[in-house]
C-alpha cells in the first residue's frame, strides 16, 4: 500500500480530517493533500513522518507502517545497521540470523542473555 | 443511520427524492462526524469520513474564460479535486467552498458517473469518431473549447436535429445524446438540490425559523451566516420550501399561506 493510502487509512480510523493534522502539524492543507494522494515523486522526511504520527497519537505498529510505506526504516533498525557496517562480525551474523526461523532465533536470543547476565556478574566481582 | 444508495441516475428523479437522500447524508454526517445539530456542514470531513472518498488541492486547467472550482472523478475509489487556483476565494469565501464540494459530493452519491452517457461508444458531436469524455457544467460554450465558427456549425446542426427530432427517432436519440454530453443541466440542477438539501437540513430549518419574519433581508442574512452558506442559497432554498418569496420590489415577504401549509 502507498504512503498516501496507510496515511488515509490510520487518519480516518482515528476520526480526523486533512485539515485538522495538517493544522496541527502547521503544514499547508493542500500540501497534505496532495501527500495523502501521492502526488510527489518523494516520499516525506522522516521528521515530517513523526510530527503526522505524533498529531495523529500513532501507535508504534502504525508508526511502522507509514515509516516501511515511505520506505524509511525504524530509527533503532536503521542505527543498528549503521553500526554492523562498521563491524563486520556483526553483519555475518545478521546474515546469518535472517535465515533462522523464529523459534531459533528465540533460542539465540536466550543465550544472548544469558551471556550478557554473566558479563554483568563479572562486572560487579569486579 | 446509513449514506443510502441512490436510484440508478437519471433526469426523472425528482428533487423530493435528491432531498430524502441528503436529509439522510445529513443524519449520516451528524452521528459520524458528532456534530449533533448538523449544521454548519464540514463538507470535507463529510467527504472523507462518510462517503470515504479522497479530497485533493491541486490545480485544476482551466479552459480560457471558465472558471471551474471542483471535479469528482472515479479514479482511485473516488476523489474530489478542488482547484487550489482559487484558494484566496475559498478562504474568504467559505460558503462557496462549502457549496462546490456539495455539489461535487452530489454528484459522487447520486452515481451521475454510471450514467449511460459515459459510455464510450456514445456519438461524438462532429463525427462519428469516439469522443472525448468529458463533462463541463455550465453552458458556456468555450468550455468545450469550441472555436466561434465551431459554435455556429453545432447550432445549425443541433437546429437540424431538433426539427428531425418530432419524426426521426435516431435524430431524437442523438440530441438527447448531445445534450447529456454538453450540458447535463439535469445533472447540474439534481449536484446542487443535493449541495442546498445537505447544507440546509429541513428539520433544523424549520426549528429555527419559527420565529423569524422573512420581511426583511437582515434575517435571512443571519440564517445563511448559521448554515455556512451563500445568502442565495439560503435564498432558493426558502422559496424552494415556500417560506419566502420575493417581490417585483426584489424586497423578501413572507409567504404567510403556504407558512400554514408549509412542508413541515
Amino acid at each position: 500500500m502507498s504512503f498516501g493510502k496507510t496515511l488515509q487509512r490510520i487518519r480516518r480510523s482515528k476520526g480526523k480530517t486533512q485539515r485538522e493534522i495538517a493544522n496541527k502539524i502547521e503544514m499547508d492543507y493542500s500540501y497534505f493533500s496532495r501527500l495523502e494522494n501521492d502526488r510527489f515523486e518523494s516520499k516525506p522526511t522522516r521528521e515530517t513522518i513523526d510530527k503526522i504520527t505524533e498529531a495523529l497519537d500513532c501507535t508504534e505498529e502504525e508508526r511502522g507502517e507509514l515509516l516501511a510505506a515511505a520506505g524509511r526504516i525504524d530509527e533503532d533498525i536503521e542505527n543498528a545497521a549503521k553500526i554492523a557496517s562498521e563491524r563486520p562480525e556483526l553483519k555475518r551474523l545478521f546474515r546469518k540470523v535472517i535465515e533462522l526461523s523464529p523459534e531459533q532465533i528465540n533460542k539465540i536470543e536466550k543465550l544472548i542473555q544469558e551471556e550478557q547476565a554473566k558479563a554483568k556478574a563479572k562486572r560487579k566481582k569486579v | 443511520m446509513e449514506i443510502p444508495i441512490a436510484p440508478m441516475p437519471s433526469r426523472y428523479i425528482p428533487h423530493s427524492k435528491v432531498e430524502e437522500i441528503a436529509t439522510a447524508c445529513n443524519k449520516a454526517y451528524r452521528s459520524k462526524c458528532n456534530n449533533s445539530q448538523g449544521y454548519p456542514v464540514d463538507v470535507e470531513a463529510f467527504i472523507d469520513l462518510c462517503l470515504f472518498k479522497s479530497i485533493i488541492y491541486d490545480d485544476i486547467e482551466e479552459p480560457d474564460g471558465t472558471i471551474v472550482f471542483a471535479s469528482y472523478s472515479q479514479e482511485n475509489d473516488g476523489i474530489i479535486t478542488i482547484n487550489d487556483r482559487h484558494r484566496a476565494l475559498f478562504e474568504k469565501r467559505p460558503d462557496i467552498l462549502r457549496s462546490c464540494i456539495g455539489h461535487e459530493a452530489g454528484h459522487c452519491i447520486l452515481r451521475h458517473h454510471e450514467h449511460d452517457s459515459f459510455d464510450e461508444n456514445t456519438l461524438s458531436l462532429f463525427s462519428m469518431d469516439k469522443p472525448k469524455l468529458q463533462r463541463f457544467h455550465r453552458s458556456s460554450w468555450s468550455q468545450y473549447g469550441l472555436t466561434p465558427d465551431e459554435i455556429i456549425q453545432f447550432k445549425r446542426q443541433v437546429e437540424q436535429l431538433r426539427q428531425l427530432a418530432a419524426i426521426s427517432e435516431p435524430a431524437r436519440r442523438m440530441l438527447e445524446q448531445i445534450e447529456d454530453r454538453l450540458e447535463p443541466d439535469w445533472m447540474f440542477r439534481q449536484a446542487e438540490h443535493f449541495s442546498m438539501c445537505l447544507l440546509i437540513p429541513a428539520d433544523q430549518l424549520s426549528e429555527l425559523i419559527t420565529e423569524i419574519r422573512f420581511d426583511s433581508w437582515p434575517p435571512i442574512y443571519r440564517l445563511a451566516e448559521t448554515f455556512g452558506v451563500s445568502i442565495s442559497m439560503m435564498r432558493v432554498r426558502l422559496e424552494k420550501l415556500n417560506m419566502l418569496k420575493i417581490g417585483s420590489d426584489g424586497k423578501p415577504y413572507p409567504d404567510s399561506k403556504l407558512l400554514q401549509q408549509s412542508l413541515f
